[in-house]
């Protein structure tokens, strides 16, 4: 039985990542605390809140270093929209935060360019490279639901898994061994969206 | 590019799932829950769900009892689509409580109107993507646009093209704009207000109220620029609407993302 450990920090709604989790078949635990990530199999950091603030309780709690810890084990780690930017070095939400720095790259706010709207809301396709791992199922130009102000940049193009147009090509998802992330919101985006999770329990099989 | 969205619109009021005409006149029309579920088989763009309810925060004894955000854990465990939420939110805690039961997205209307910083507190602590100002208007003799609030209840002073660019200035991420003269009326968007809102703010708008037929979605993308189009009445009575519009939307050339009757079971002929 894969056991997905779903990240808490504050805000968030922590109960529809689990859903979807559940929907196909996994079992979820919240955590808050570094002892109880120590019996999950895969690790999901979730996607609402603010980039400062979600840093600062994984700090307090140390749940950064069991984080890092685990990922040098091997556990799969999916980071979801504000999730994903977690695991890169910084973040620039409120002035320049120190991420989890598994993964090169920076999160940063969309450049505002011809006469985009931001935040970026709503469906998008996403053009996959055809060795992804997550995206295996998955035809190319497939819709997922995105909800954004940031974006991952600076993130090499071998780990780029994924990408979707808004005022430019931007970074979907990332992938590098047994990091994961994506920039929208799988468990929002119907049957595609479960596929990747499902794809992503299977990551450790 | 981003897909334009097509969204039902469900109204709860006391324990019930309502239609609105104008903001007076009320029908019950049944199971706050079942609408529902109808709705997420259509694999809808997004569902914006609203509490109008005198207060919101009292239990009420409809069909299932309670207050919508007593049904949102249970109606949001089977929806792996986005959702909207509103209805009385005027303090963080109730924000939060409302983004753990299972709205993705909060809709804000009095409160955002009568203390503009409750939206920065709000966009501060989830992010403006999460934050929806709503806007409901009335025409008046004069031919002004005047925002009301409280359900339409209350009259206040300000434009609403002041109401839109200061919800844009506090940090909203979307502002949902609806007709008080036009909702239920299935005669159209008032698509001149929409077209004011949508050249005034940066920050992208859904057209509400009026929506009738295929072609008033239509007329609201392109001539009021808005990203979304919801409707409510339109969905209510008739069979398979929302698939019908969506094909119907996509045949006229416009760029959305296109619907499957029971998309989410089919998963499981995957596995």
């Amino acid at each position: 039985m894969r056991r997905v450990g779903i990240i808490s920090y504050g805000a968030g709604n922590l109960a529809s990542v689990s859903a979807a989790f559940v929907r196909v078949s996994a079992e979820t635990v919240v955590i808050d605390s570094p002892s109880n990530l120590r019996t999950v199999t895969h690790i999901v950091l979730p996607g609402v809140g603010a980039y400062r603030t979600a840093m600062e309780i994984l700090h307090e709690t140390k749940l950064d270093i069991e984080i890092k810890r685990q990922s040098d084990r091997g556990i799969p780690i999916l980071g979801l929209c504000l999730g994903m930017h977690l695991l890169t070095e910084s973040g620039n939400e409120f002035g320049t935060t120190t991420g989890l720095g598994l993964i090169k790259g920076r999160a940063e706010r969309f450049q505002q360019s011809g006469n985009i709207k931001i935040p970026h809301i709503g469906w998008n396709t996403v053009e996959t490279k055809i060795d992804a791992t997550l995206f295996e199922d998955i035809e190319s130009s497939s819709c997922f639901y995105f909800n954004n102000s940031y974006c991952c940049t600076g993130i090499a193009e071998s780990n780029i898994a994924a990408t979707f147009n808004y005022g430019g090509s931007n970074v979907a998802a990332i992938e590098n061994g047994n990091i994961f992330g994506v920039q929208f919101h799988p468990e929002k985006s119907q049957a595609p969206g479960l596929r990747i999770l499902s794809r992503f329990l299977s990551a450790k099989d | 590019m981003v897909k334009h969205r097509l969204i039902p619109m469900l109204l709860f009021k006391d324990g019930w799932l309502v239609r609105s005409k104008q903001f007076q006149f009320f029908q019950k029309l049944g199971d706050p829950h079942i609408q529902f579920n109808r709705l997420i088989s259509w694999d809808v763009d997004e569902l914006i769900y609203l509490d109008i309810s005198a207060n919101p925060h009292m239990r009420s004894y409809g069909p299932r009892g309670g207050r919508l955000l007593d049904h949102l854990e249970s109606l949001s465990s089977a929806n792996f689509g986005p959702m909207a939420v509103g209805g009385g939110i005027s303090s963080l805690k109730q924000a939060e409580n409302m983004l753990r039961n299972g709205a993705d997205r909060l809709i804000i209307n009095t409160e955002a109107h009568k203390n503009p910083d409750f939206v920065t507190s709000c966009a501060k602590s989830f992010g403006s993507q999460a934050i929806v100002v709503s806007i409901d208007f009335k025409t008046l003799e004069n031919n002004k646009k005047m925002v009301f609030t409280e359900c339409g209840q209350n009259a206040t002073e300000m434009s609403v093209l002041d109401c839109a660019k200061q919800a844009e200035n506090s940090g909203a991420g979307e502002i949902l704009i609806n007709s008080i003269d036009k909702n239920g009326t299935c005669s159209g968007y008032d698509v001149d207000v929409i077209r004011s809102v949508t050249d005034a703010v940066g920050i992208s708008v859904i057209a509400a109220g009026g929506a009738g037929q295929t072609h008033d979605f239509i007329s609201g993308i392109i001539d009021g620029g808005a990203s979304a189009v919801a409707g409510g009445s339109i969905y209510n009575f008739s069979e398979l609407s929302y698939l019908n519009i969506k094909s119907e939307l996509l045949n006229a050339g416009l760029n959305f993302r296109q619907s499957k009757l029971d998309h989410v079971p089919s998963l499981d002929q995957k596995h």
